[in-house]
């Protein structure tokens, strides 16, 4: 499998959803049961990273606050 | 008009005119009873309004009757919007009604119901235009007032829920005069910003804290909106044009910030149901695949030479326990006759004879055996030889034993 090439981001690096999305894939992969022994074991392991990754991000989350000012600049608000 | 004669249809295209450019005439509220009210084939409705003094011819296009909430009967008390205009088939003035409301509300409110009518033959209210919340928001737009209760819920509520996503608070005054504009503004304001939802939110009022809402530029801000935008003005009771244009109405601000966000909570158990599922799927192929494994195992072994040699290994046992007790047989069978052998060898052993008194007689000289009484001649000596020792014996006479 390629999950992981050069131009797809790591693990690390993929956003809440993003890495909801190809958990989901590779449990859709999984159940169809048409790949072999070996490339089976692989997609687990990703997506056991990918499950990592997710609740990674929920523990992790803060929500965050921007506030417009009059002139539709951005400032972040402690 | 000039001082001059005129033909009756230049006199009421005169009139006509000059009834319709006189604005106050042309979006004009009138209040009266209903009479003679008819709907004939075209679908058009044609009615009078009338009161102690006077009457007025109404007529209402059939596609404006079919948005009519109130469907009025003749003897009625009712309050018509529209223009006024002139029929040139009779001079008779009329007018051309837009709205029908039972008497008795207030202008706020008929005029509320004109712009919703108008609005909603728009197209803003279409339910098929309506757009799905996005599943996982970053960015999600607020515009309220930054110091009200209302603001501390969202937060509170998304905190909580997602706090995954990040909030962009567009302040505005959501009360008064200044509110339709500033709403407005927030409302575009938030367009140049990447959001991927609008909350538009007001705690609870009276009719008049919410009349911002029902404002024309508000509601063509939501439409315009290239975000999905979710409203929660009031309570639910309260039903503003900001509502009816929203892409998702919510009763509340704390359930606005619920519908657009899912809960962690169940993202958590969905993450986990992944991962069993996952675990699941994997196990099933590693089991089947080490199953068809073992079946190719199997069958390897089967045609491997040590699995040959297994094979072959019985019958060459049984051939080798076969020889084994072919050559016992034959050992038993030869060291019987051996034994046979040895006894008649027994037999024939001349110590054994001559146990029984028999002497083996030999020519003293040659040591011949005498086998014939020919062999001897008198005077000669002859050995005897006996079971425990010899004798010599000197031959005296001989006979020859008579045939038989």
């Amino acid at each position: 499998m390629t999950s992981n090439g050069p131009t797809e981001p790591s693990v690390e690096q993929l956003s809440f959803e993003d890495a909801l999305t190809q958990l989901q894939d590779v449990v859709v992969d999984l159940e169809s049961g048409t790949l072999t022994l070996e490339a089976s074991l692989e997609r687990y392991k990703a997506g056991a990273e990918l499950a990592v990754r997710c609740q990674h991000l929920i523990a992790e989350a803060e929500l965050r606050i921007v506030e417009l000012t009059p002139d539709t600049q951005e400032s972040t608000r402690p | 008009m000039t001082a001059s004669i005129v033909h009756v249809g230049e006199l009421t295209t005169y009139l006509r005119d000059l009834v319709e450019q006189d604005e106050s005439l042309q979006d004009i509220w009138v209040e009266g009873e209903v009479s003679a009210y008819t709907v004939p084939a075209s679908g058009h409705a044609y009615f009078s309004i009338k009161d102690d003094a006077s009457a007025i011819d109404c007529v209402m296009w059939k596609m404006i009757r079919q948005r009519q909430s109130f469907r009025p009967s003749p003897g009625d008390q009712v309050i018509v919007h529209g223009s006024i205009s002139v029929y040139e088939r009779n001079s008779r003035l009329q007018i051309k009604a837009d709205v029908i409301h039972p008497a008795g509300a207030g202008l706020l409110q008929l005029q509320l119901e004109q712009l919703r009518q108008r609005l909603d033959a728009e197209g803003l209210f279409d339910p098929s235009r309506k757009r799905p919340l996005p599943l996982f928001p970053e960015r999600i737009g607020v515009v309220t007032s930054a110091t009200g209760a209302v603001w501390h819920d969202i937060q509170r509520v998304l905190g909580r829920r997602f706090p995954l996503a990040a909030l962009v608070l567009a302040p505005a005054t959501v009360q008064g005069d200044l509110a339709p504009e500033s709403v407005t503004s927030a409302l575009q304001a938030l367009q140049q910003h990447d959001i991927d939802v609008i909350i538009l939110a007001r705690g609870g009022g009276s009719v008049e804290d919410l009349w911002a809402f029902n404002d024309e530029r508000i509601a063509r801000a939501i439409f315009g909106s290239r975000v999905p935008v979710v409203s929660a003005i009031g309570h639910e009771t309260d039903v503003t044009i900001a509502d009816l244009v929203a892409d998702v109405r919510a009763s509340t601000p704390s359930v606005a910030a619920e519908l657009v966000s899912p809960d962690v909570a169940d993202l958590s158990l969905l993450i986990e149901d992944f991962r069993d599922r996952a675990h699941d799927a994997v196990t099933a192929t590693v089991e089947s695949g080490s199953g068809t494994l073992d079946v190719l195992t199997h069958r390897l072994a089967r045609v491997s030479p040590v699995w040959q040699l297994g094979v072959m290994q019985k019958p060459l046992d049984a051939a080798r326990l076969r020889v084994e007790q072919a050559v016992q047989r034959t050992i038993d069978r030869k060291s019987g006759d051996m034994n046979r052998i040895v006894a008649a060898l027994e037999t024939l052993n001349p110590s054994a004879v001559m146990g029984r008194g028999f002497a083996f007689v030999s020519d003293q000289e040659t040591g011949l055996p005498i086998r014939s009484i020919s062999n001897v001649r008198i005077g000669a000596t002859i050995e005897a030889s006996l079971v425990d020792g010899s004798l010599s014996a000197t031959i005296t006479s001989r006979s020859e034993q008579r045939a038989r």
